[in-house]
């Protein structure tokens, strides 16, 4: 405890003496390591973000050995310096061109693991079969840590050996700001009062979007049908970038071919940098059913002009169109993160 | 000022020819605006834009972003094209649950026969995803399902139209594999899983389960690239 105190203390002189001019006072995030028995934990190391840039890192590491072979976790928490876009725990499944064996060798506290810095990290089609453990996009001075304690008799189940990877993606640009380093934290807690229903996720995306200046308030939704089953939502969040001005969720029936009223709906955002996670919801899924989302978004004029956009466009339209894409400066997101229970499937929907 | 609007001026002259030959779509009505919608179904087949008839195959493309989808939408008569929006939902073709559904906005071009096409057969039609848990016994591929495909114009007018379509895995790699399209034995992947399987597969390669699927190797075919 006293050795990760003192490594904070450390961290925080740096960090001042690393940021230049910025008088903030900044007093950098503390997350109590946890003993084998208190369940997994990890840090990544600080790291820079340049004026201009923004970076994408994967952090490759395996669910060490447990007594019983299963490490069931019924509270998590999530640490970020400021500036993150999103942090984002999948579990590792098909091998694409993103492979834990071809990144560098990195201490991650809790446990040592591989580490690949931009370049595959940032393309979709490789992790677009991995469920999703967890996610956070709240990384304020003031509001650094993410806690969640699962419902009652719920917890996440991960098997020893199991390869997960903690993407995180910092902006220090036009639309977000890093005023000091880069770092995340996991902590994942174990179970110990005999959590027995698994809590399962499902990561859902729209596909070839397009934010154009001569269409300029653009709306997309799509239905996502749930494994046969009852399923209860137990948290949610929505996800895109700068023009993105409000994400909603709403359950579905799994019949209807229109968007649900908005009676139906449990879930809306419009914070695109610190969009909610919402917690506690406890939103029973119709039999058969699913969700629906929709993303309703805004055109800008881009800062830096419309060149990378016209670039980045299958269609490579003159219209300055934002499409979909990993870049907050230049391109759009329209992503579901949520969670429920008890657990059929890893459901992904795109 | 002067400067700055002759600046214009000659931009636009040099602009004109390309814009036109880009045919930018119309605002005007396509057709007769007081007379009904008409729709007729369309979609991707062999990587362009067709009408579909009842029965009709159509591609199961991986997009750039990855998992799999097919493109089906509608084109249109009688519509104020510009603004509008193109929904399009897949279910059984006996009735029973939608099994996926997409709303987007759509851009339209004039056709030659008055007819108003999705001005791109990916961004304009709806991608409705096909390689997901889908609740029931029958898989995607070579089963015929009913597409329910809507359009509003700017006007907020709205039309319906349906059709059987039978989605397809074509020569893309790994989609029957990877979406478990044929069940008539083992198949055997361009890839392997990671963490706790991997290392269990690396000795043999057993029959995939549905949780198994994957995609396709990024960068095996790609999209027509379009000139506007």
């Amino acid at each position: 405890m006293w050795m990760t105190r003192l490594t904070a203390a450390a961290a925080l002189v740096l960090a001042l003496a690393t940021c230049g001019d910025n008088q903030s006072p900044y007093e950098p995030w503390i997350l109590d390591p946890l003993t084998p028995a208190q369940g997994l934990w990890i840090r990544t190391p600080e790291f820079d973000v340049a004026p201009g840039a923004e970076i994408q890192y994967c952090y490759f590491f395996q669910v060490p050995a447990q007594a019983d072979g299963t490490l069931w976790v019924d509270r998590i928490e999530l640490a970020l310096n400021p500036g993150s876009h999103h942090m984002n725990l999948f579990r590792v499944k098909t091998l694409r061109g993103l492979k834990p064996t071809d990144g560098s060798p990195v201490d991650l506290g809790g446990v040592q693991g591989t580490e690949i810095r931009e370049g595959e990290c940032w393309k979709s089609p490789n992790w677009s079969d991995w469920p999703l453990v967890a996610n956070n996009q709240q990384s304020s001075i003031d509001n650094p840590i993410f806690e969640w304690a699962l419902p009652t008799g719920v917890a996440q189940k991960l098997d020893a050996g199991e390869m997960l990877m903690l993407q995180i993606h910092y902006v220090n640009a036009a639309t977000q700001d890093t005023p000091f380093k880069g770092r995340g934290g996991v902590n994942l807690h174990r179970s110990t009062d005999g959590d027995t229903m698994e809590l399962g996720t499902l990561f859902a995306t729209q596909q070839n979007i397009r934010i154009c200046r001569s269409n300029p308030a653009p709306t997309y939704g799509g239905g996502c049908a749930m494994p046969q089953g009852t399923h209860t939502v137990a948290a949610a969040n929505g996800h895109f970038h700068s023009r993105g001005r409000r994400f909603s969720i709403y359950a579905w029936d799994g019949v209807s071919t229109s968007r649900p009223p908005d009676s139906a709906r449990f879930y809306q955002s419009e914070a695109w940098a610190e969009p909610d996670m919402a917690t506690g919801l406890n939103v029973q899924l119709p039999q058969g059913g699913g969700i629906y989302w929709t993303c309703e978004y805004q055109w800008s004029e881009p800062a830096d002009g419309c060149e990378a956009l016209q670039a980045a466009d299958p269609q490579h339209s003159t219209d300055c169109c934002y499409t979909f894409g990993p870049k907050v400066e230049t391109s759009e997101h329209c992503n579901v993160f949520l969670y429920y229970w008890p657990k059929t499937a890893d459901v992904t929907c795109f | 000022m002067l400067l700055t609007r002759g600046t214009v001026v000659a931009a636009l002259g040099l602009a004109a020819p390309a814009l036109a030959a880009c045919s930018d779509p119309p605002a005007a009505c396509l057709g007769d605006c007081t007379l009904p919608i008409e729709l007729a179904p369309t979609g991707l087949r062999d990587g362009v834009l067709v009408d579909l008839v009842d029965g009709g195959e159509v591609d199961i493309r991986p997009p750039d972003q990855g998992g799999f989808v097919i493109y089906v939408g509608v084109r249109a008569k009688n519509v104020h094209a510009r603004g509008g929006s193109v929904s399009g939902a897949l279910r059984g073709v006996s009735g029973g649950p939608t099994l996926t559904i997409e709303e987007r906005p759509a851009a339209f071009v004039l056709r030659a026969d008055g007819w108003a096409i999705p001005e791109s057969a990916f961004q304009d039609q709806p991608n409705l995803p096909v390689c997901g848990p889908v609740p029931g016994p029958a898989d995607f591929d070579q089963t015929a399902w009913q597409a329910v495909l809507s359009f509003r114009d700017s006007d907020g007018r709205t039309a319906s139209t349906m059709v059987t379509v039978q989605p397809r895995c074509g020569g893309w790699a790994d989609c029957e594999c990877s979406c478990q399209f044929d069940r008539t034995g083992p198949c055997t992947p361009s890839w392997i899983d990671a963490g706790v399987d991997a290392r269990l597969r690396s000795r043999s390669t057993p029959a995939l389960t549905r949780r198994d699927r994957g995609a396709h190797p990024a960068g095996v075919r790609r999209r027509p690239r379009r000139a506007c």
